[in-house]
């Protein structure tokens, strides 16, 4: 998408507000929003849009969980 | 996207015709050198038409016929736009493209045509494997390049003069909004904080259903506080944009209601046509007795005195001389009537009836009887002169003179006169200005503006009290996420689900927070942008009592608002010069690009059309300046005319990465100095610069404008 570097910049800065919950928490998070921004080219519905960004949530989720336990 | 080189054939007059754009980052500037009708439009045409397809092209072009009307009928004809560019992708990844979108046209009678298939497109990703064919093409350029913002990549002066301008100020600032929102991400981010908000309250709701139904029932407690807390925000957003819309709809009838009014008030015009015509009145009654004093006057003894004061004085004279001669008063028929009656004569002789002497006497009595009758007159005459004589010499000796009164009398009736003139000049005026307002529309404003205002008041009313509401609300929802977080310490709910909810909250929250940021801090950060521009292109100082601008802004509404000095804001439409309706786009879609980071070029047609001297200066050092270390290379493509290079030739010496020329052979033999040997209109590019010319494209005054003649025929 031609508008996603901005967007990642801006997503880089306001996410230092969010609780590091693992190392990476941070930037996967700024990366899990900007496939949820993708998605909107890859989904036409908004409830087809909607389960695979729930679907990025669970996966994201279940990264820290693993990576909070590993620790 | 970066254009690298555009191949075109057969597209209009452009059979064969190759440029290359400049891709140098310290050079960012392409200059296509054309004169009136030498392809300038159709290389704009030829370049949206191989990227977007027939939708690319303005509205009225969507049905050409894309072959040259000198191509002869019944031959078809491949008509075919080869565009090769560079994209860095989101890793900051160049790709080299190829996009090549060709069309077969049979060219029929009358200038039309016959187009059996839709155009092809195809795309290559072009790498040192070679060429591979991109399966989506028109989905990839859609993201490369959004239809929708064409006018913003592709665009002619006219189009950058009316960009914010023309069209209703609605529509005309539509297109900006859609920029802002297209080019910052806007909508998509919006859409994205919508989703990740559902996801994160299904995942939260989720999480407290597993805590048992105390925690359920709270939760959904809690959900009903949330609807209605959003649905008061959404109400107070809606109430914000109806008064806003009210606020605009307002200036707008008071802006006609001005224009209407720039005769005067209505009522004012009235109030003074009332009292000019009273005035008159009198005035006017005022000159009739004025008349009635000066047909008097003529009529007076004192006019005949003034008039024939010799000739009556010399009357007098002779009336005064008959008298002393005893002519008058005649009394000789009176005293033979009274000696006839006595019968004796004045000699003393008897006058016997039928004597000689009595018939003698007789008949003088009759003889002095008719002379008597004008001495009676001139006796009448004498005693009348006498009287009136005295009156004059009186009146003369009070200083009552004719000729006193007749000054006095004409003094008045000029100065009233005058004043009536007057007078019925201001009532012919204040009629015409009364005419020139439609009484009807002021009417229907004044009573819009005061409809408006009543329900502005309402509408303020109902915003204070959603305002309570929702701090109310959102008090008691802080309330219950306090109890949400202590029963759900107690409850026994999974981790993960706890988790998962959490991390979808974390989700929400950054995206709110982006949107935020990109709404505002970066939309300030495009008009602020934008202000430096274009203060710097128009040449304005803020400071400077006299300058028209104080600066220009883009509004919580997303709004290009020009400022000017007390607080006023200028209409763009009537109060901005051409020039500075061009310098007013350039500046929003340079900034708005800058500050987006878009990498996409920026094609203008004939942009400097109406701009010269120093704002022409400025706004090519503006545009053409090559991003500084910080900043995201762009790529921009001028297509001007000899008259638009003229002044800025040592600025494109150095911005210009390439510059060629196009030139068309109808222009041999008035404009184009040498002959091409072709028999059909066809345009051509040559190597030439801004500051040469060729066998190609030498024009016949050329060498008055100080062009660098290089004998060589120097076609690409």
């Amino acid at each position: 998408m031609l508008l996603n570097r901005r967007i990642f910049d801006v997503a880089r800065e306001r996410v230092l507000d969010a609780d590091e919950r693992t190392p990476t928490y941070r930037a996967d998070l700024v990366r899990t929003l900007v496939q949820a921004i993708q998605a909107q080219d890859q989904e036409v519905s908004e409830r087809g849009r909607r389960d695979k960004i729930s679907k990025m949530v669970e996966a994201l989720a279940g990264q820290v969980h693993d990576k909070q336990k590993e620790s | 996207m970066r254009l690298i080189r555009v191949s075109i054939e057969n597209f209009k007059l452009l059979e064969d015709v190759v440029l290359d754009f400049s891709a140098d980052p310290a050079r960012p500037l392409t200059v296509i050198r054309a004169e009136n009708g030498s392809g300038k439009t159709s290389v704009l045409y030829a370049l949206l038409w191989g990227i977007f397809g027939m939708n690319g092209l303005p509205k009225e072009a969507r049905s050409i016929r894309l072959t040259s009307s000198a191509c002869p009928e019944g031959q078809p004809v491949e008509v075919s736009v080869r565009i090769d560019f560079d994209h860095l992708d989101d890793n900051e990844q160049s790709t080299r493209y190829r996009l090549i979108r060709s069309v077969t046209e049979t060219p029929t009678a009358n200038d039309k045509f016959d187009r059996p298939t839709e155009a092809r497109l195809r795309l290559n990703r072009i790498s040192s494997a070679g060429e591979d064919e991109v399966s989506a093409p028109e989905s990839l350029l859609a993201k490369l390049l959004p239809l929708n913002l064409r006018e913003i990549f592709f665009t002619n002066g006219d189009a950058v003069q009316t960009f914010i301008t023309r069209e209703s100020s609605q529509q005309a600032q539509e297109k900006v909004h859609r920029a802002i929102r297209s080019l910052l991400g806007l909508d998509a981010m919006r859409t994205a904080a919508e989703d990740l908000d559902v996801v994160a309250r299904k995942m939260g709701s989720d999480a407290m259903k597993a805590g048992g139904s105390d925690t359920s029932a709270l939760q959904k407690s809690y959900e009903d506080t949330d609807a209605q807390l959003a649905q008061c925000r959404a109400d107070h957003t809606r109430f914000r944009e109806q008064l806003d819309n009210m606020t605009d709809e307002r200036s707008r009838k008071e802006r006609e209601l001005t224009a209407l009014r720039v005769n005067g008030d209505l009522d004012d015009i009235n109030t003074q046509l009332n009292r000019i015509r009273a005035s008159a009145t009198g005035l006017e009654s005022a000159q009739t007795n004025m008349l009635v004093r000066m047909r008097d006057l003529v009529r007076s003894d004192a006019c005949s005195w003034a008039f024939l004061d010799v000739p009556l004085t010399r009357a007098i004279d002779r009336l005064n001389e008959l008298a002393d001669r005893n002519v008058i008063p005649g009394t000789s028929v009176e005293v033979l009537v009274d000696r006839l009656e006595l019968g004796v004569c004045i000699c003393g002789e008897q006058l016997s009836v039928g004597s000689d002497h009595r018939r003698h006497v007789e008949d003088l009595r009759d003889e002095q009887k008719s002379v008597s009758e004008s001495s009676e007159r001139l006796t009448s005459l004498f005693h009348q002169a006498r009287a009136w004589q005295a009156e004059e010499t009186a009146r003369r000796n009070k200083g009552d003179d004719f000729n006193a009164r007749r000054r006095a009398v004409l003094v008045d009736y000029t100065k009233n006169r005058d004043l009536l003139a007057l007078a019925s000049r201001e009532i012919a005026l204040l009629e015409e200005r009364r005419a020139a307002i439609d009484e009807t529309r002021v009417q229907e404003l004044t009573t819009a503006i005061a409809r408006i205002d009543k329900q502005t008041a309402e509408h303020y009313e109902k915003l204070g009290e959603l305002g309570g509401r929702t701090i109310q609300l959102e008090e008691r929802l802080e309330e219950q996420r306090r109890q949400l977080d202590t029963i759900e310490k107690a409850a026994q709910i999974s981790d993960k689900l706890i988790l998962r909810r959490d991390v979808a909250r974390d989700l929400q929250n950054l995206a709110s927070k982006t949107l935020s940021a990109l709404e505002h801090d970066y939309v300030l950060k495009v008009s602020q942008r934008m202000n430096t521009l274009f203060m710097q292109i128009v040449g304005s100082d803020p400071e400077f009592d006299a300058g028209v601008f104080t600066g220009v802004h883009i509004d919580e509404r997303f709004n290009i608002v020009v400022d000017t000095h007390g607080g006023r804001r200028l209409d763009t439409d009537f109060e901005l010069n051409g020039a500075s309706q061009r310098a007013l786009t350039m500046s929003f879609i340079w900034a708005l690009m800058e500050v987006s980071g878009t990498s996409a070029p920026r094609i203008i047609d004939t942009p400097l059309g109406m701009v010269a001297g120093g704002v022409k200066t400025r706004m090519v050092d503006t545009v053409t300046k090559p991003a500084d270390e910080n900043g995201t290379d762009f790529q921009v493509v001028l297509l001007l005319t000899r008259s638009e290079v003229r002044d800025v030739e040592d600025l494109l010496d150095e911005r210009a990465g390439v510059v060629r020329t196009l030139s068309c052979s109808k222009d041999y033999p008035v404009d184009l100095k040498y002959p091409w040997g072709v028999d059909h209109p066809v345009v051509r590019t040559c190597l030439c610069n801004h500051r040469q010319s060729c066998r190609v494209c030498a024009r016949v005054y050329d060498e008055q404008h100080g062009i660098d003649f290089r004998d060589l025929e120097a076609r690409v």
